[in-house]
């Protein structure tokens, strides 16, 4: 599986000792065979699934799924219990509902812009079987009687841009619902729902105050639906085989199998499917001895190896170990790289890629990564810390978007997992680079 | 403090539109405080007997930043 390079430096060391550290081992002990990926890899060469091999392997959409305006699939994954695969995780049932109680037409949002830099599932999705995706999107927008199918791409991934393009031009004739393809201009919040519908409308590609919803007040004042990508692809899946199928991998809480993207120092970076509660040590062989693992991204949490092991690939694990999972992904921070440092840059890149409208995440992002970039070069005192946690309370839940509470809580988790390194730091040591 | 000395209201501050003049905070300091960079920090909800200083408030935003919400589960300030 390939993925494109991260812009932070998580790449391993080498190190005299590659053996991995305790429970990092891959253990052969839960079986699953890859779904939406079903096909992609043989485990030597990875294809893209043009039409005829999409339909070979998953087969066409039943009849029932290419109905227009029947609204039967709000009941079906509702039964699948499948929630929005971007990060937030919102029942997609409820979402899909409130559109289609909306008077006028609908029109449905493909959300593939993946802003997050440690993540490249979506691209994956759309660079190698495009039409699950798009199958998906057909089969809410005709349940919904949508008039319009938009898939929202990031610039700059021509691979991406040119498998969506051929694949919507490879169907045209069996989709009933007309797709287009729009690029969304480079930025982390660019991604953000309401900034695409903002773009979408004509505006900059900024998140808008909430309320009014999407749901029911998007593109042009009509019902939208937007959703990830991966959140597509299921849906293509439960229309195939139903609920029933799809919660038989995965936990009683959270059904299903997910993407996530594998980077740092890991043997095989790149995409892999998992189910729901699978054990992180299953799900990589880390290629040196592990400082700490990122989970969810640059808006994410790091954590000690310890709690890495112990933690299951589900939201519930995640909430009691304080670990976020984000939109699926996985950063291996090798024994030997300084963990505030890679903190400070996730954190000045964030400040960065603020829209710069909200004045706590203006203000506070940029005071945050001051902090902490002074911590890092040791010349920060107690009062630094004061002051950094005292922003990190300022910036939280204060903003249009949850841009800056994601920086916040990747702060506050780095501050916890290297706290030995932050007392270092304050005393002008430091055993890394 | 019992939760009879409260409304069901809430002041909300819209993030996009505030530009931090900071009025809020001139006119119902029992509500609303500055943060390090000049904008509001709102103690919600508001309690009984301050919904008129909470309205003077909003209505003098230069912005038009504020609203007054009885919708507590909405909020995000």
């Amino acid at each position: 599986m390939t993925t494109h390079t991260t812009t932070v430096g998580l790449s391993p060391r080498p190190t005299v000792d590659a053996s991995p550290v305790d429970g990092s081992r891959r253990q052969d002990r839960v079986s699953f065979r890859p779904r939406l990926l079903a096909g992609v890899s043989d485990g030597q060469r990875v294809t893209r699934l043009d039409l005829s091999w999409h339909l070979a392997i998953h087969g066409p959409l039943p009849l029932a799924a290419r109905k227009q305006g029947k609204g039967t699939m709000v009941a079906l994954l509702d039964a699948a219990s499948l929630r929005g695969r971007g990060g937030a995780g919102f029942p997609v049932a409820r979402k899909l509902s409130a559109v289609q109680q909306g008077r006028r037409r609908p029109i449905v949002v493909v959300n593939a812009c993946e802003g997050e830099p440690l993540s490249s599932k979506d691209a994956t999705l759309l660079a190698r079987c495009p039409h699950l995706v798009l199958d998906g999107a057909q089969a809410l927008g005709t349940d919904s009687h949508a008039t319009e199918i938009i898939v929202c791409i990031h610039p700059d991934r021509l691979a991406v841009e040119k498998s969506i393009r051929a694949a919507i031009d490879e169907r045209v004739d069996r989709d009933q619902i007309p797709t287009r393809v729009v690029t969304i201009p480079e930025g982390y919040v660019a991604g953000q729902a309401s900034a695409l519908v903002h773009f979408l409308n004509g505006g900059p590609a900024t998140p808008t105050t909430t309320p009014p919803h999407l749901s029911h007040n998007g593109i042009g004042g009509r019902p939208t639906l937007v959703s990830n990508a991966e959140t597509y692809a299921h849906v293509a899946l439960i229309a195939r085989h139903g609920p029933t199928w799809f919660r038989s991998v995965g936990t009683e809480e959270q059904p299903g199998s997910t993407l996530v993207t594998l980077s740092g120092a890991v043997t095989t970076p790149g995409v892999i499917e998992v189910p729901y509660g699978a054990p992180l040590p299953w799900m990589f062989q880390a290629s040196t001895p592990v400082r700490a693992v990122l989970t969810g991204g640059y808006a994410g949490t790091w954590l000690s190896p310890q709690t890495a092991t112990s933690l299951a690939w589900s939201d519930s694990s995640a909430r009691s170990l304080g670990a976020s999972l984000g939109a699926g992904i996985v950063s291996v921070l090798p024994e030997g790289s300084c963990g505030l440092r890679e903190t400070m840059r996730i954190v000045t890149w964030m400040a960065s890629q603020s829209a710069r409208q909200c004045g706590p995440c203006l203000n506070g992002l940029p005071a945050i990564a001051a902090g902490l970039t002074d911590l890092v070069e040791y010349r920060a005192n107690q009062m630094t810390m004061d002051s950094l946690r005292r922003w990190c309370g300022m910036a939280e839940r204060r903003g249009a978007c949850a841009h800056p509470d994601g920086v916040v809580m990747t702060v506050r988790s780095a501050l916890e997992t290297f706290a030995t390194d932050v007392e270092a730091h304050l005393v002008n040591t430091c055993e890394v680079v | 403090m019992t939760q009879r000395e409260f409304t069901q209201m809430e002041l909300r501050v819209d993030w996009i539109r505030c530009s931090g003049h900071g009025l809020c905070a001139e006119i119902a300091p029992e509500l609303v405080t500055l943060d390090d960079w000049g904008y509001p920090v709102v103690a919600n909800p508001v309690p009984r007997g301050l919904e008129a200083i909470a309205e003077r408030a909003r209505t003098a935003c230069p912005a038009m930043a504020l609203k007054l919400t009885s919708h507590a589960h909405l909020s995000r300030t």
